[in-house]
């Protein structure tokens, strides 16, 4: 009786284990069938937008009968997260594709070309922002969605405090800056792992004739007497004008230091003065709304004239997608005026288009502190520049050389001489490891 | 001699022999697919130039030959040695210390051992972040505490100066690991027979020679398994150099597994970013096998 009960136990535990394998199974097939549209972006830095594109999505979904799903990701896990889709070869429909990415998943990424076509014929063409980042070999990977851009955020009334004027050029920006310091509201410019760091650095690095590489985007240069000058204007900035502090600010920080009226200048898309707005944040000493001291203005020039950078988004559809059909029905219902629209108003002049007509929007021209948007494409480069987006171009942007390299030289680990070497070896190996 | 006859699969199976196996069974496949299998397949891929979203060929060691000569790697490396010698230094010093302490008499004994565990069973993610505001250059509750006690004029830059950062993650480290050595000694101190301690204090033992001679040798085994573990954990840490410091400043903090993490997630490069994260792998089973060599040789009193 007791031999029959072992083996009842054995054959009791070999069944269970295949009934849940057989109603895990079924759970998973029931739930494929049903079908669901997914998109995968990152948590923008206005929590309005996400919330926008969640409302299309439920009402495309609505209109089609199914499910849209719109999964949004902290940006510091997005890259990780997106690699493991690539490497699986299953996840989400439509996924966000920045900098160079549509370069980099070229290979996993479903062609866009009638879509995109079509959106440039309905709205008035794109930008040349647009096929620098989203087409690859003439073939759109990725449908050019819209970019951050990155003026000079400034108090306007500290610099009036301080009897100056909003600075034009990186030579006033040291001198309003030290006299800001001197009033406890420094500038506040990340130099280390931040993404609005390598934006306003590459702008700096850019207005004295220097750069990654070369026009051939592949000879590195960032060893040169222009990137030495450059450091030199940052090493006087970092000491004049900032606290040691910002070598160890994120992305975050510097929103949190302006809002805190801890700082005065820094380089940012609309977000602080969205924010100051929605949360009436007042100035501690006079009680004034910190948001009607926020203005936008161009970022600096130098001797080589005046560089913005512009950080730009697109939606791309992964090949292995089996909704492909769908995901550019989606596309197409997003950019729509009656969605687009909305998106662009929620935030703020924080997400610039691509698309012509759509550069035209109220939200750009109504309110004077956006007024800059107006201006700044001018001047506008991304990634790669003076060379074309590259996939090197974007690990050297993700591992932060650049902010790491002005830190070296503002904190005195680094020489310039020594800091410029590092940077170029750093540099070099990215473009000699990189496979076509 | 009678030889045991041969056992047939249908009476192993008739008398329950196999039952061991079933029910180790589904350790075994989640051990393998979630632990095996990524480690095979990461060394595959460190001998790869693999990026994402493209297979790559096979390039033999040239990715670790990359390493040596890059001077970030040098500098994980060396962060790598310093944080795990330091954190795990300190908290065999101080777990050591705090299970002598409580393994005494004392008021509320069970509470204060229940209390003492809450920084290793809180989520390391939640505690971080709440270490994170601790240091915050803007909003740090210790340089306002010690400002407006006058202690210092100003606060510390607890996350931007390259050495004061090491010191925050080492601090933050042993803060979150010491219960485990503490609980851990604690449970060894406790089977160590009093009769010992007695003997020892008729000869004329003093503390001193009593922990040196008593305590210690029998606590070695034990204390030797704590810091192997404890190596193990603390190397190949990651939520809190990324949640604090990202590796910066200046790659100052970066420790293997956050700079794999940059290199082939971030960065793309998976073959890259597998060979930082196995680089160490060698070492480590070197320094593991003499442990457990050292562990077996105990200490015995016989």
């Amino acid at each position: 009786m007791f031999r029959k009960l072992r083996i009842g136990v054995e054959w009791f535990i070999i069944g269970l284990a295949m009934l849940t394998l057989v109603i895990t199974g079924s759970a998973v097939g029931v739930s494929a069938a049903d079908q669901e549209l997914t998109i995968m972006v990152w948590s923008h830095f206005i929590p309005d937008v996400d919330k926008e594109i969640k409302k299309h999505a439920e009402e495309f979904g609505k209109m089609k009968g199914i499910q849209v799903r719109v999964d949004t990701i902290d940006h510091h896990q997005f890259a990780a997260k997106k690699a493991a889709e690539a490497q699986a070869k299953s996840g989400h429909d439509i996924i966000q594709n920045y900098g160079a990415d549509a370069l980099v998943y070229q290979e996993l990424m479903a062609p866009v070309d009638d879509l995109v076509k079509e959106l440039g014929d309905q709205f008035g063409g794109y930008i040349d922002l647009a096929a620098e980042t989203c087409q690859v070999g003439g073939v759109w990977k990725s449908v050019p969605w819209y970019y951050y851009p990155y003026p000079l955020v400034i108090r306007t009334d500290l610099i009036k405090q301080v009897g100056e004027n909003p600075p034009d050029t990186w030579e006033d920006v040291l001198r309003v800056g030290a006299k800001l310091k001197g009033i406890g509201k420094p500038v506040g410019i990340q130099m280390g792992h931040s993404r609005d760091g390598n934006a306003a650095l590459l702008c700096l690095l850019w207005s004295y004739g220097a750069g990654v590489t070369a026009a051939d985007g592949k000879t590195v240069t960032i060893n040169s007497p222009e990137t030495a000058t450059a450091l030199a204007m940052g090493k006087k900035i970092f000491d004049q004008a900032m606290t040691p502090d910002v070598v160890s600010w994120d992305d975050g920080a510097n929103n949190r230091a302006f809002l805190a009226d801890q700082c005065s200048m820094v380089f940012n898309s609309p977000s602080i003065y969205k924010a100051a707005m929605s949360k009436k944040i007042p100035i501690a000493e006079t009680g004034q709304p910190m948001a009607e001291a926020i203005d936008h203005i161009l970022p600096p020039k130098g001797p080589k004239g005046r560089f913005a950078f512009a950080d730009p988004l697109s939606l791309g559809i992964w090949d292995f997608s089996k909704n492909k059909e769908l995901a550019k029905e989606f596309l197409k219902f997003h950019f729509q005026k009656a969605q687009f629209d909305n998106l662009l108003e929620v935030a703020v002049g924080y997400n610039v288009p691509f698309l012509k007509d759509y550069r035209q929007h109220k939200v750009f021209t109504s309110d004077p502190k956006i007024r800059f948007i107006g201006e700044i494409s001018q001047y506008e480069h991304t990634l790669g520049y003076p060379g074309p987006v590259t996939a090197p171009s974007q690990m050297v942007w993700d591992l932060y050389v650049i902010g790491n390299m002005f830190s070296y030289v503002a904190t005195g680990q680094k020489s310039i001489d020594e800091s410029m070497k590092w940077a170029e070896k750093e540099i070099t190996g990215i473009y000699a490891g990189q496979q076509k | 001699m009678k030889s045991t006859p041969a056992v047939s699969l249908k009476e192993r199976i008739h008398t329950g022999q196999l039952s061991g196996y079933l029910f180790i069974a589904p350790a075994l496949a989640i051990i393998t697919l979630l632990v095996a299998y990524p480690f095979l397949k990461a060394i595959l891929l460190s001998f790869t130039d693999s990026t994402v979203g493209h297979s790559g060929g096979f390039i033999g060691l040239d990715n670790y030959a990359r390493l040596g000569g890059n001077e970030t790697f040098r500098q994980t490396l060396q962060n790598s040695v310093v944080y795990t010698v330091f954190s795990v230094g300190t908290k065999t010093v101080l777990g050591l210390g705090l299970a002598l302490l409580l393994n005494r008499e004392l008021p509320w004994k069970r509470l204060i051992r229940g209390i003492i565990l809450l920084p290793w069973v809180i989520p390391s993610t939640l505690s971080t972040l709440g270490w994170l505001w601790m240091f915050d250059p803007i909003f740090s509750v210790i340089n306002w505490a010690t400002v407006h006690l006058n202690l210092m004029e100003r606060g510390l830059p607890w996350l931007s100066d390259p050495y004061l950062a090491m010191i925050s993650i080492i601090v933050v480290n042993t803060w979150r690991g010491l219960p485990f050595f503490a609980i851990t000694l604690l449970a060894g101190l406790v089977s160590i027979p009093p009769d010992l301690y007695r003997a020892a204090k008729m000869d004329g033992a003093g503390p001193i020679r009593t922990f040196r001679y008593v305590t210690l040798p029998l606590l070695k085994p034990l204390l030797l398994v704590v810091i192997l573990f404890s190596t193990i954990m603390t190397i190949s840490d990651f939520n809190i150099v990324y949640i604090l410091t990202k590796g910066g400043p200046m790659n100052m903090t970066h420790l293997l597994s956050t700079l794999s993490f940059q290199v082939g997630l971030s960065g793309g490069r998976l073959g890259q970013g597998a060979a930082v994260s196995l680089f160490l792998f060698p070492v480590l089973a070197v320094v593991v096998y003499f442990q457990l060599k050292a562990i077996r040789l105990g200490t015995t009193y016989d």
